[in-house]
């Protein structure tokens, strides 16, 4: 089990590498399933099955599908992926920033790799207190948080309707 | 140009909801205990004053709405990376218990990225200098009020870092304006050099900090109004304004003078205080 789980927080990992290399949205996209995969089989692996499967549902079925389409809008004739020399670089920094941030919060704190659960502090381990009754005080003593964070979301669709509104004479394209 | 030179772009209906967008998203960090709330509240805040970034449609301030997203998303996201690893480590959620030397360190660094501060300070006058003078004000006064609030009460913060954040921000934002021939450069570089000066003083006085803090906006907001007035961007076009209002650009160096610290005013006595402090 353990074996499992390293193998997806490293697979994890490599997926946030992969996407933060800066590659085309095409290759990027592919880094954000396979760290979304990755990720919901950490979830499932501390116990916490609901919220992975929220993940799969609506982060990979939902925002990624529709982030999928509009790289396919700006798809380019010679897209780079991780082989090129560029991207390779970036993402030889980046994995230099791994082994610093790896050295900093394993090496000074008293954190351990692995360690924690999705469930833990809710006094028993019963299935049904952990994330699930988190996702039912969020509807319950945590409404003022749920309206906040559903305004937010309303007003990015009103700033992304803003920002995109007129055909040649709107904001993304050029005057 | 083929734009018409219109003062607002949008409707007002849309307007109004991205303005009280913003007075919301200043007022729900200034009202969190939990740095989820603190984190809503200013991506909130980066969100609604997009659109009115960008309203001109022009490229240089579509440039200038990609840039400022770019960064303020960074720093949020540092802000949550900061908060969860206290979580993680002390499993505190309050704003006044991030006491760990990683996350908190983390977060300083987050929050200098968001108001400007030196070494993170480059994209402030590239940003202002693609905004017209009216949303260049909000950006320099408004939007930087819900950061202050959460540096203020991250107490005690680590000595070494506010140090050096606030001396490279004086020295840089001093050097850095002296030889810009747009005003919202020299605005902007204005902007790091004050900075410098609240996170400098920050863990001595706080309450200093706010002072200078609102001395700052009373200041930098006459300057951008002046400015607005005369409709002057470049120091070209302020050495013609005295033709357009006479008494205003007699009464200008006043506020400049003031913005520089120069005795008798505002600025001279609270650096003073810092220092004696």
């Amino acid at each position: 089990m353990s074996y499992t789980m390293a193998l997806l927080l490293m697979g994890m990992v490599g997926g946030l590498l992969g996407v933060a290399s800066n590659p085309s949205p095409y290759f990027g996209a592919l880094g954000l399933v396979l760290v979304s995969g990755m990720g919901c089989g950490v979830l499932a692996g501390y116990h916490g099955g609901f919220l992975s499967l929220v993940l799969f549902l609506i982060y990979l079925g939902g925002m990624l599908v529709v982030f999928a389409y509009s790289a396919a809008l700006a798809a380019e004739p010679y897209p780079e992926g991780w082989l090129s020399w560029a991207v390779a670089m970036t993402a030889s920094t980046y994995l230099m920033g791994l082994g610093v941030c790896w050295w900093g919060f394993f090496g000074h704190t008293d954190l351990r790799l692995g360690e924690g659960q999705v469930m833990g502090g809710w006094g028993d381990s019963s299935q049904l207190r952990g994330e699930t009754g988190g996702v039912g005080h969020m509807y319950s003593s945590g409404g003022g948080g749920l309206v906040t964070c559903a305004g937010g979301l309303l007003l990015t669709l009103f700033v992304v309707l803003e920002l995109t509104r007129g055909l040649a004479r709107g904001t993304i394209r050029s005057v | 140009m083929l734009v018409k030179l219109q003062p607002f772009l949008m409707s007002p209906l849309i307007m109004t909801t991205l303005l009280l967008s913003l007075g919301l998203g200043t007022t729900i960090t200034f009202a969190s205990s939990h740095w989820l709330f603190a984190w809503m509240g200013l991506e909130i805040n980066t969100l609604a004053i997009l659109p009115l970034m960008a309203q001109h449609h022009h490229p240089r301030a579509v440039e200038a709405t990609t840039k400022y997203f770019l960064t303020q998303a960074t720093a949020a996201a540092m802000i949550l990376f900061a908060s969860t690893t206290n979580a993680w480590l002390t499993g505190q959620w309050n704003i006044f218990q991030l006491t760990h030397p990683l996350p908190l360190t983390l977060l300083t660094m987050a929050l200098a990225l968001k108001i400007g501060l030196a070494p993170l300070h480059t994209w402030l006058p590239e940003v202002l200098q693609g905004l017209n003078l009216t949303t260049g004000l909000i950006l320099s006064t408004w939007q930087k009020l819900a950061p202050f609030a959460l540096l203020l009460q991250t107490q005690p913060m680590n000595s070494t870092t506010l140090i050096l954040l606030g001396l490279v921000s004086t020295l840089v934002g001093g050097w850095g304006g002296l030889n810009q021939t747009q005003l919202r450069k020299v605005l902007a570089y204005s902007s790091i050099a004050h900075l410098g000066w609240m996170i400098l003083v920050l863990q001595f006085t706080p309450s200093l900090t706010l002072l200078t803090l609102i001395t700052y906006f009373l200041m930098t907001f006459s300057t951008f109004v002046v400015f607005k007035l005369n409709n002057v961007t470049t120091m070209n076009a302020l050495s013609t304004s005295w033709t357009k209002s006479p008494t205003m650009t007699a009464l200008t160096p006043l506020i400049l003078l003031s913005l520089g610290g120069l005795p008798p005013w505002q600025d001279l006595y609270q650096n003073d205080s810092s220092f004696k402090n």
